[in-house]
């Protein structure tokens, strides 16, 4: 063993006993109950069997759920995306007090509580609330508008409160770039815009990435926002989750669920991270 | 290929001026270089040149046309950076058909031209490379092809060669000048670098302090200091202040503390009252007499340093430390300690105000 494998072993062992630990055998007992049965009347049954899974993709129901987290989840992401790009450029070219202002102001839907913020948008959202009152002023619709126990209201939610997370990774990999490389552009010839789509938007890739991956999944597992917005109306797989081990005691059905929205999870992150990194753009991540 | 004119170019940052009125005139196919310690305006300057930074006043002309108010996108000027700023992202051939690809040359016309580029930096098989994968002596090859493909009217270099190792950096030098004159494109080079300055160019502008000090080639500049701000940043001088007290023949008479009398030329203006006379040390004599009509000074080696071709000599005299540069004769060096008399020409002795110490 080389020096400095044996430090760098030494450095991550911490870390790694940690994850052992409280993640990986967890979810090593996760699996193992994803393949018990459960009775109503004697609880757990031990076995190794498939059913839980089978009824998942056996029924429309639940299949209707995981759609349309991911739906959400992509949403969220493209939403946040939208939003936080322009923020984050902005981050970059200003200093000093204005910077630390707008920093706080990028941060602050982490620095409140989670259920007083969802709370704060379903009071917002609800049929009689702000915007619904804003919209029925304006004349834009005939009827209050559905916000709460929507997607609508859990989409608006999620942007919001993941919207830093974007920001934050992409104003990373924007403050890591060369001014100089910009300039160079302009020299040979590019307009503000092209030398933005030429060179400033590829080389922030990586941040996007990041980004991405950060709220997709976040948006993915997320519970409290889409519980108070979105309630038993307009279910989650994480609310659904909540609803087998707590309220129908079915660790087992739980258990596949929850491992069914890890691999979704895992096989989207994954195919996004493929798809930039071998594309057009491929030398930007090496 | 076109005639580069500034005039009363200037600039301020917060107030500060960094670039104080520079006019210069460059003519085409010339290599001109701006030279000056960091601070000085000389990059402000380049970047006014080449549209990334707007004057506050002032104008810029290039073959006759103003473009003062043109944005850097169009203004067919080629830059070259200190850092090279290739793009990352792209290999050697995207970098330098990106001026080609801005404006719109159809395909077959950019590879034949990325072509000719590339062989005209000798770096024709780095084609499909990525920047990080080359050594910094070729990517600042491959910046130049970059900035060069899309036929300039002007070329910019910003330091180019400051990250280079001292012997590439030589290398470079010679190519970097050799491919300007097949080009035949009027240059701009800014650089702190004095022995880059004086190798390279035809004419060397020395500013400080946004103000150009000195325009001229480099012998003129080294010989002929226009004040003594020029004289000490370019190589090393010996400066003696004194009191004029009369002229003759071409040359004035000036009194030092000493009492001595020695004759110089003007550097600059007239010189009146107090002056100072500077006296490069690869022009100074030691013997041990004066012979007559040179300028003379009493002195007492205090140490001398053997760089091979030449002997450094450190002499203190009733006029102050002097350095010395003597060739090696082979004769053995003075030693320490030894009376000498030090003498150079008149003209040798470049009379100029004295420059307001900081």
């Amino acid at each position: 063993m080389r020096p400095g494998f044996r430090a760098a072993l030494g450095l991550v062992s911490p870390a790694c006993l940690w994850l052992l630990a409280f993640f990986l055998i967890p979810l090593g007992l996760v699996l193992r109950l994803s393949f018990f049965g459960f009775s109503p009347t004697s609880g757990i049954v031990p076995a190794l069997e498939l059913g839980n899974y089978w009824k998942i993709f056996a029924d429309e129901y639940y299949l209707g759920i995981f759609v349309r987290t991911v739906r959400i989840s992509l949403l969220v992401t493209f939403l946040t995306l939208a939003l936080g790009y322009p923020e984050a450029y902005y981050l970059t070219r200003i200093r000093g007090r204005a910077k630390a202002l707008v920093l706080v102001a990028v941060l602050s839907p982490l620095i409140v509580s989670a259920i007083t913020r969802t709370f704060g948008w379903f009071i917002l959202l609800a049929p009689n609330g702000l915007v619904n009152s804003a919209i029925l002023g304006l004349g834009l619709a005939d009827g209050p508008v559905r916000l709460i126990y929507s997607e609508t209201g859990i989409v608006i939610g999620l942007t919001h409160v993941l919207v830093p997370f974007m920001v934050l990774s992409i104003y990373a990999s924007l403050q890591r770039r060369n001014p100089a490389l910009v300039s160079a552009a302009q020299t040979l010839g590019a307009g503000p815009v092209r030398a933005f789509l030429e060179i400033t938007l590829p080389l922030s890739l990586p941040g996007i990435v990041a980004g991405s991956v950060v709220v997709f999944t976040l948006s993915m597992s997320a519970f409290v926002t889409p519980a108070i917005l979105g309630g038993t109306r307009v279910r989650v797989v994480a609310y659904l989750i909540y609803e087998e081990f707590l309220l129908s005691l079915n660790w087992p059905f739980g258990a596949a669920l929850a491992l069914l929205l890890v691999l979704i999870t895992m096989v989207v992150v994954v195919a996004y991270n493929r798809w930039l990194e071998r594309g057009r753009w491929a030398e930007v991540f090496r | 290929m076109a005639k580069l004119e500034l005039d009363r170019l200037t600039k301020r940052f917060d107030g500060i001026l960094a670039v104080d009125g520079v006019s210069l005139a460059i003519e085409e196919g010339e290599f001109v270089s701006l030279l000056g310690p960091s601070g000085c305006g000389k990059s402000t300057t380049l970047g006014m040149v080449a549209g990334l930074l707007a004057p506050d006043a002032g104008s810029i002309r290039i073959g006759g046309r103003d473009i003062t108010r043109q944005p850097g996108h169009r203004r067919n000027i080629g830059m070259v950076f200190q850092h090279y700023a290739l793009f990352p992202h792209m290999t050697v051939a995207q970098n330098v058909a990106f001026g080609l690809r801005m404006r719109k040359i159809p395909k077959t016309d950019i590879a034949t031209r990325v072509r000719r580029a590339l062989e005209l930096v000798r770096l024709p098989h780095a084609a499909e490379r990525h920047p990080r994968q080359l050594s910094g002596g070729e990517q600042q090859r491959i910046a130049v092809a970059r900035a060069l493909v899309i036929e300039p009217a002007i070329l910019l270099l910003d330091e180019p060669l400051s990250n280079l190792d001292a012997r590439l950096r030589e290398e470079m030098r010679i190519e970097l000048r050799e491919i300007q004159r097949r080009v035949g494109i009027t240059t701009v080079f800014v650089t702190h670098d004095q022995a880059e300055a004086l190798a390279m160019s035809d004419r060397v502008a020395v500013m400080n302090r946004g103000r150009i000090m000195q325009v001229g080639p480099p012998a003129t500049i080294y010989d002929r200091p226009a004040n003594e701000f020029v004289s000490s940043f370019i190589g090393q001088t010996n400066r003696i202040e004194g009191d004029v007290v009369g002229a003759e023949a071409g040359y004035v008479t000036l009194r030092v503390a000493s009492g001595t009398c020695l004759r110089g030329v003007a550097g600059g203006e007239e010189p009146k009252g107090r002056v100072a006379a500077l006296i490069r040390p690869e022009k100074i004599t030691l013997a041990g007499e004066a012979p007559a009509g040179r300028n003379s000074l009493r002195g007492r080696v205090q140490d001398s340093v053997f760089l091979g071709t030449v002997i450094y000599y450190i002499v203190s005299t009733d006029g102050g430390r002097f350095t010395v540069l003597a060739q090696n004769t082979g004769a053995a060096p003075r030693a320490a300690g030894t009376d000498v008399t030090l003498s150079w020409e008149p003209a040798h002795t470049l009379l100029v105000a004295p420059a307001a110490m900081e």
